[in-house]
């Protein structure tokens, strides 16, 4: 596994695609469950305030010295403490890929038509993520500068296509949801813009970061836009009663946009190209991430590391009986865990570092 | 060690060159009295007679004849008997012997503990022909020849500056095979010059026979099908890349200059990409690009739609794949495998063959056989059609590595395909693309500019080939760090 360092560009691309992976599927879903049409206004605010809070986390960062965050929590909490939460961060992460994998694995069997067996699926898929997470961070930030623009244009392109076949009357009337279901429906979709942990842990691996607070609001940003895009076509085009009977609607609005000119009758194809681009991102960052971790935390071989991360997912994924449970696990995984992850340990973090900060300040006046 | 004595190296050059029949060897005595022994050596044919014979024989037998060389000093000896400029001195004999086996002629002479390597190099070689595999409508018809003097002349005639230089130095134990790194000082990127002078120098091999044998030694990878060296037989192209900052390594005995570093993008540029107007040679890139992926991917995609997604197909165009298929008695995957096989085949018998035969057995596999096929109901005529798609794809991309990677790869993907469907095409072009990008060449990341460049600027020439103007800094210049 390398290590190399990566520049902020491909850090900016890597959290994009990490971001808009699964979350383009399900941040509108999410959004229409909790907030009917407000959705797009939760996704709207959610994203400012993940923007902001990314230059925060950016921010706390550089305080340590740009550490990485386990280092930061060795140094705020101690050894223990920090091993502790080492320990959450893999287990968290190889539970999140492996449900990943599993919802990802029912859509695509329910949208193939040859029988192909939901193993196999998971499997083919683990093992891809498994080769970009083994090849390491550099290689990753190249794959993502290269994938993005095609990922974006495409997605674009699909949503110019649809919007003609929507109706606009759906996105009214807004506002109607309580304050309080407002900042709860924000608060969740807050928790599945969770790659800007990633950016913590690869900290002391990017180069030149002067500019990296301005790449990641700009990363947060872009798929925000993406996910709120994306739900206005869905609801335009559904409805939002049907858009929130519906497991995965935004795939479900993607295969039925009729492209223009094409001698593709029914464009499953490119979407399932989307939509395995967007995991294998989702999928190998939380391998190599895991891996990574495993590694410094357990003195085991980088090879084993992910291999055993690797398997672990898998089985991790094969244990809800079906698509429904491992989705519902996958929402639960991300908005507990990462309320602890996302929002408290860091906030402690920045604690810390003032606290410690008016040591230093104290100690130097006496 | 050369001993004064000239007969104790005359036994060590006797001894180095014992049952060579081929070697002229000749001692004899010069001056007024006949009294200074020297001794020359050297093979016959690999060495210039005509040179040995007028410029230095006629030189010590002639030219000073009347002189008294008892007390005359080794310099004035030379400067008297030999009329050539390029000689130089070794004090080892072993040293000798190696320039003996090289082409150069070998004068020992008593009382001197020198010995004396006078450049007469005269072998039969082949002359600048055309290119045989980089054929250009427009641009220079030159190609490299053999001879590594050729060759770097070949180069220098087209940078006429002091700053390109010309490192030699001898790689094989056996073979001490010629090399030459040739490099735009100033230009190109010190770390890398280094890397690849390194690199050379570890080389541990006991003949190089031609310039493939280096590059398996230098390359980066050597599990990857993937060409981390780009040999060229032009030398307008390996001047063409000297001058944007590569290193060009030219091998004695072989046609092929070999240009590091090397980026994924190289292998889509071709000289006469410059010679003729951006707009046209930019469409023909994409082109190309085009046909690249589809050389590895046409077969995986076909094989996926038809049997896992044929939904996914207008109504017309699926039931005319599923009439055509009708009649074939042998399984999809089977037929594509069974057509790409025999396709290549086809295309190793036609590259072995004279180029006479090749081009009738082209026409005879592909056209009679497939039509045959086709009749036979062997085989549908969509699985001829993509692999002859396939062919053609990989005949337009203008570097035969390349396409030799692409060619494993396209088996790869098939494979995924014919297991996963579409979702196993799409596996198998992301692991393709996963492996680019792992790739480095001399620590330039292989699928550079596409990713790890420094702005938009750096993609002027690569699917779209910028005008000439635009096009000053690549990541090989040493002005890009």
């Amino acid at each position: 596994m390398s290590n190399d360092k990566i520049s902020a560009r491909q850090i900016c691309a890597l959290t994009v695609l990490e971001i808009i992976g699964v979350d383009f599927v399900i941040i509108p879903q999410l959004a229409i469950g909790l907030a009917w049409r407000d959705g797009l206004t939760v996704i709207i605010i959610a994203t400012l305030a993940a923007a902001a809070y990314s230059a925060f986390l950016i921010n706390m960062a550089e305080k340590y010295q740009g550490a990485d965050f386990f280092d930061c929590c060795r140094n705020a909490f101690g050894n223990f403490p920090s091993r502790l939460i080492v320990w959450g961060f893999i287990a968290k992460t190889v539970l999140f890929a492996g449900f990943c994998l599993r919802v990802f694995a029912e859509s695509l069997t329910d949208i193939m038509e040859g029988d192909i067996p939901l193993f196999a699926v998971m499997a083919a898929m683990a093992l891809c993520g498994l080769y970009a997470a083994y090849k390491g961070r550099e290689v990753r930030g190249r794959l993502a500068e290269i994938f993005l623009l095609p990922l974006l244009a495409v997605i674009a392109f699909v949503l110019i296509c649809g919007v003609s076949e929507g109706r606009a009357d759906e996105l009214l009337p807004v506002l109607e949801e309580s304050g309080f279901n407002l900042s709860k429906a924000v608060i969740v979709v807050l928790f599945w813009f969770y790659p800007l942990e990633y950016i913590l842990v690869s900290m002391p691996y990017i180069k030149d970061r002067t500019s990296l607070r301005k790449k990641t609001v700009s990363a947060v940003l872009i798929s925000g836009v993406l996910c709120a895009l994306v739900f206005t076509l869905t609801l335009i085009r559904f409805g939002a009663p049907q858009m929130r009977s519906l497991t995965f609607s935004v795939l479900e609005m993607m295969y039925s946009v009729s492209l223009p000119a094409s001698f593709i009758e029914r464009q499953e194809g490119l979407m399932m190209g989307i939509w395995t681009v967007g995991v294998f991102f989702t999928l190998s960052a939380a391998l190599y991430n895991s891996g990574i971790c495993a590694e410094e935390s357990f003195g085991i071989n980088s090879k084993a590391a992910l291999v055993i991360c690797t398997v672990v997912a898998v089985f991790a994924g094969l244990l809800p009986e079906n698509g429904d449970r491992a989705y519902y696990y996958l929402v639960s995984t991300v908005t507990v865990m990462e309320c602890i992850y996302l929002f408290v340990i860091p906030i402690v973090l920045f604690a810390a570092s003032i606290l410690e900060g008016r040591k230093n300040e104290g100690r130097n006046m006496d | 060690m050369l001993d004064k004595a000239i007969d104790k190296n005359i036994e060590i050059v006797n001894s180095a060159f014992e049952d060579w029949g081929d070697i002229v060897k000749r001692k004899l005595y010069i001056g007024e009295n006949k009294d200074r022994a020297v001794f020359i050596c050297y093979i016959d044919d690999m060495a210039n007679r005509t040179l040995i014979e007028g410029s230095v024989l006629k030189g010590l037998m002639v030219g000073i004849r009347l002189t008294d060389t008892s007390d005359y000093s080794i310099s004035s000896l030379l400067d008297g008997g030999i009329t050539t400029a390029d000689i130089k001195y070794s004090d080892n004999i072993y040293e000798a012997i190696d320039e003996v086996m090289a082409g150069n002629s070998m004068l020992l002479i008593d009382g001197y503990d020198k010995a004396v390597v006078i450049s007469t190099k005269g072998f039969p070689k082949r002359g600048v022909d055309k290119p045989e595999n980089e054929i250009a409508v427009q641009g220079p018809k030159e190609a490299f020849a053999e001879s590594i003097r050729i060759n770097t002349v070949l180069i220098r005639r087209r940078i006429r500056d002091t700053n390109l230089k010309c490192k030699q130095m001898k790689i094989g134990r056996r073979s001490k095979t010629d090399i030459a790194v040739m490099y735009l000082k100033g230009t190109v990127r010190e770390d890398i010059l280094a890397e690849v002078i390194k690199r050379l120098e570890n080389v541990d091999i006991d003949a190089v026979l031609d310039s493939g044998y280096i590059e398996q030694y230098i390359e980066d990878s050597k599990t990857s099908p993937f060409p981390l060296v780009q040999l060229t037989e032009r030398p307008d192209k390996a001047a063409a890349e000297i001058l944007e900052g590569r290193v060009a390594v030219v091998v004695d005995n072989s046609p092929f200059v070999m240009l590091v570093p090397v980026v994924l993008a190289s292998f889509y540029q071709a000289s006469e990409d410059y010679y003729q107007r951006w707009e046209i040679m930019s469409f023909v890139r994409i082109i190309r690009y085009l046909a690249g992926f589809f050389a590895f991917a046409l077969p995986g995609l076909y094989i996926a739609v038809t049997l896992y997604q044929p939904s996914m197909i207008a109504g017309e165009l699926a039931f005319k794949l599923a009439g055509a298929r009708a009649t074939v008695p042998i399984p999809t995957i089977a037929e594509v495998i069974f057509m790409e096989l025999a396709f290549e085949a086809l295309r190793e018998a036609g590259i072995r063959l004279p180029s006479s035969v090749g081009s009738t057995l082209g026409i005879v596999g592909g056209i009679i056989i497939g039509q045959a096929a086709v009749e036979a109901g062997l085989v549908s005529p969509m699985v001829v059609i993509i692999v002859a798609l396939t062919g053609i794809c990989s005949f337009a991309v203008p570097n035969i590595a390349l396409v030799s990677a692409y060619r494993l790869v396209k088996y790869i993907v098939i494979a995924l395909s014919a297991v996963l469907g579409l979702f196993g095409w799409f596996l198998g072009v992301i692991l393709v693309i996963t492996h680019l990008c792992s790739l480095k060449s001399f620590g330039i990341p292989y699928i550079y500019p596409f990713a790890a460049a420094k702005g938009v600027k750096e993609l002027r020439d690569s699917i779209i080939r910028a005008p000439l103007n635009k096009m000053k800094q690549t990541i090989f210049n040493k002005g890009r760090r």
